[in-house]
């Protein structure tokens, strides 16, 4: 696997979307016991959309760079087409095949922010 | 120091992988070409099962066999070969005494105590068996040498206490329990207490005695000792193993079977059900054979000698930003070493030295109770065994500067002030 790869280094390094968002519509923390990464995400979500994102993380590479570019990517997207994302779709937006010993970390980030939109 | 360059060339892994260098032997150890040759040897010359067939190589893979049975006691201090039972591993060498004696002994109110730095094998069957029971589970805390808390021992041993399980060396601490004191704490303050000693990280690499240490029973892995896979070992004192129920039934450990009623077979055979795996008992004993060669006592020697390089130039190297959870002094050591290096994600580091061909352990090292106590999610681990030297110590060094230069001045450096902290030990 790539991990060197300037892309994910400079999401990591510099992550998008990083911080809380204040009036969140939906907040969780998600946590990944075994590694004890952990990702708390804001979500603004108007008309069925999400307009706003915002997270902060404790994590590796891997996850701190799929939460940067996944937060990226579901801005201005419906939250039904959020909830289909699967790891394929992460493995696409992350551009590196990962190793199935850290699938897990692409899987956080994308459950962090399911679980926030399935929250009442 | 231990001839290294003699020592890799037995073991034929460093010819396939140029530029492997292997710091997990705490999770399994690399095998020498004797016990690939032995492996090789039963399936090519006399493969058959044991005990049953009346023709000659089924008598000599019985044969072969139970001379690792005899090999394998001498190695360990044991008086009878029958003491010795093998198992899947040493996880099951310890579930087998859960289910069987555990089961047995432990009622409602009794107490089973461990200590924080169980790995899970020696951690969770216990946890599971006082649920099950209503039962105290009781947990002793280490000292800052990072041994069991001995005072705690005198004061949590009471006429209730059935069973205390307790490590030999810790995989994450590599330090090593007065096993022999705490015995004679134990049984002075509750003479019936069954200790049990899970020797998965002494076997290998210090010279394990175990009618010595007084413990009740012992359990051990193959794997780690540069022996096969898929074989551990459990041994315990007779009297107490013939008065347990057998673990698993089946063919191999009955006496006589009839619709009415089943009889069982003696030891060990009582406690070894089914086909088990026979190459890999046999070619054990070229491990052990390996091992005697070189001496215990030279392992350990050259573990500690490594142990005290390492630090010394790791501390040097890095100053705070290597910390190592537990003692940082080689004197209380084997040859182990879990870390923690900047505020870097483990398995980051262990990608990134992987790359390179360090093999290095990173997670909670099935020791999530002590990581949690020590507040911290993860680590890192390095560990030696006798085919390790200074070399390696460069590499690994090197290998973290390379680690640092990739991922530093990330954001987790710049947001040092977020509310997610730094790890810490
Ligand atoms: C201290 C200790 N106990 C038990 C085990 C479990 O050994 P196995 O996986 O062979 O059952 C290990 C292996 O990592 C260990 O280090």
């Amino acid at each position: 696997m790539d991990i060197y790869k300037e892309k994910i280094l400079e999401h990591y390094k510099k992550p998008h979307n990083y911080g809380h968002l204040k009036n969140p519509d939906k907040s969780n923390k998600a946590i990944n016991v075994s590694c004890g990464d952990e990702i708390e995400v804001d979500l603004i979500i108007k008309d069925q959309k999400v307009t706003e994102v915002g997270f902060e993380s404790k994590g590796c590479i891997i996850s701190t760079a799929m939460m940067s570019m996944l937060t990226d990517y579901i801005k201005d997207k419906k939250v039904n087409q959020i909830m289909k994302i699967n790891t394929k779709d992460l493995q696409k937006i992350i551009g590196i095949d990962v190793s199935p010993a850290r699938l897990k970390c692409l899987l956080i980030p994308l459950q962090s922010i399911q679980q926030a939109i399935s929250k009442n | 120091m231990l001839n290294t360059t003699k020592i890799k060339s037995d073991f034929p892994i460093f010819k396939n992988q140029l530029n492997l260098t292997y710091l997990d032997s705490t999770a399994t150890s690399l095998k020498p070409q004797s016990v690939i040759d032995k492996l090789n040897e039963y399936y090519t010359q006399y493969s058959s099962n044991i005990f049953r067939g009346l023709y000659p190589i089924s008598q000599k893979a019985t044969e072969e066999h139970e001379a690792t049975r005899e090999i394998v006691t001498k190695f360990i201090g044991a008086k009878h070969p029958e003491e010795v039972i093998f198992t899947k591993n040493t996880s099951e060498s310890l579930n087998l005494l859960m289910y069987t004696l555990g089961d047995k002994i432990v009622q409602k109110d009794d107490n089973v105590i461990i200590s924080i730095a169980e790995h899970h094998s020696n951690f969770v069957p216990w946890q599971m068996l006082c649920l099950k029971k209503e039962a105290e589970f009781r947990v002793l805390g280490i000292n800052k040498e990072g041994t069991v808390k001995l005072d705690e021992l005198e004061q949590q041993v009471d006429s209730r206490t059935k069973i205390i399980a307790l490590t030999y060396i810790s995989n994450v601490l590599g330090t090593v329990n007065p096993i022999e004191k705490i015995v004679k704490i134990a049984k002075k303050k509750n003479p019936n207490v069954i200790i049990i000693i899970d020797a998965a990280q002494a076997a290998p690499h210090l010279k394990l005695e175990v009618r010595k240490l007084g413990a009740d029973f012992v359990a051990f892995s193959s794997h780690k000792m540069l022996g096969p896979t898929g074989v551990g070992i459990l041994w315990g004192k007779k009297e107490l193993f013939e008065e347990m129920p057998p673990f698993m039934f089946g063919g191999e450990m009955i006496e006589k079977v009839s619709v009415e009623k089943t009889t069982f077979d003696k030891l060990p055979h009582k406690f070894e059900a089914g086909t088990p795996a026979i190459g890999e008992i046999i070619a054990l004993k070229e491990a052990v054979k390996y091992l005697e060669k070189i001496g215990l006592k030279n392992i350990e020697k050259h573990e500690k000698e490594l142990t005290n390089y390492a630090l010394e130039r790791l501390n040097n190297e890095f100053g705070n930003d290597f910390q190592v959870i537990g003692p940082n002094d080689y004197k209380l050591k084997t040859g182990i070493i879990a870390f923690v290096f900047k505020d870097y994600h483990p398995h980051d580091i262990a990608d990134i030295l992987g790359n390179q061909g360090i093999c290095i352990r990173a997670g909670h090292h099935c020791a999530a109770p002590l990581h949690e106590k020590a507040n911290i999610s993860a680590s890192s681990r390095m560990s030696f065994y006798l085919y390790n030297n200074q070399e390696d110590v460069e590499k690994i060094i090197n290998g973290l500067k390379k680690v640092d230069q990739i991922l530093k001045m990330g954001f987790h450096e710049r947001s040092t002030n977020s509310k997610f902290k730094q790890p810490c030990c």
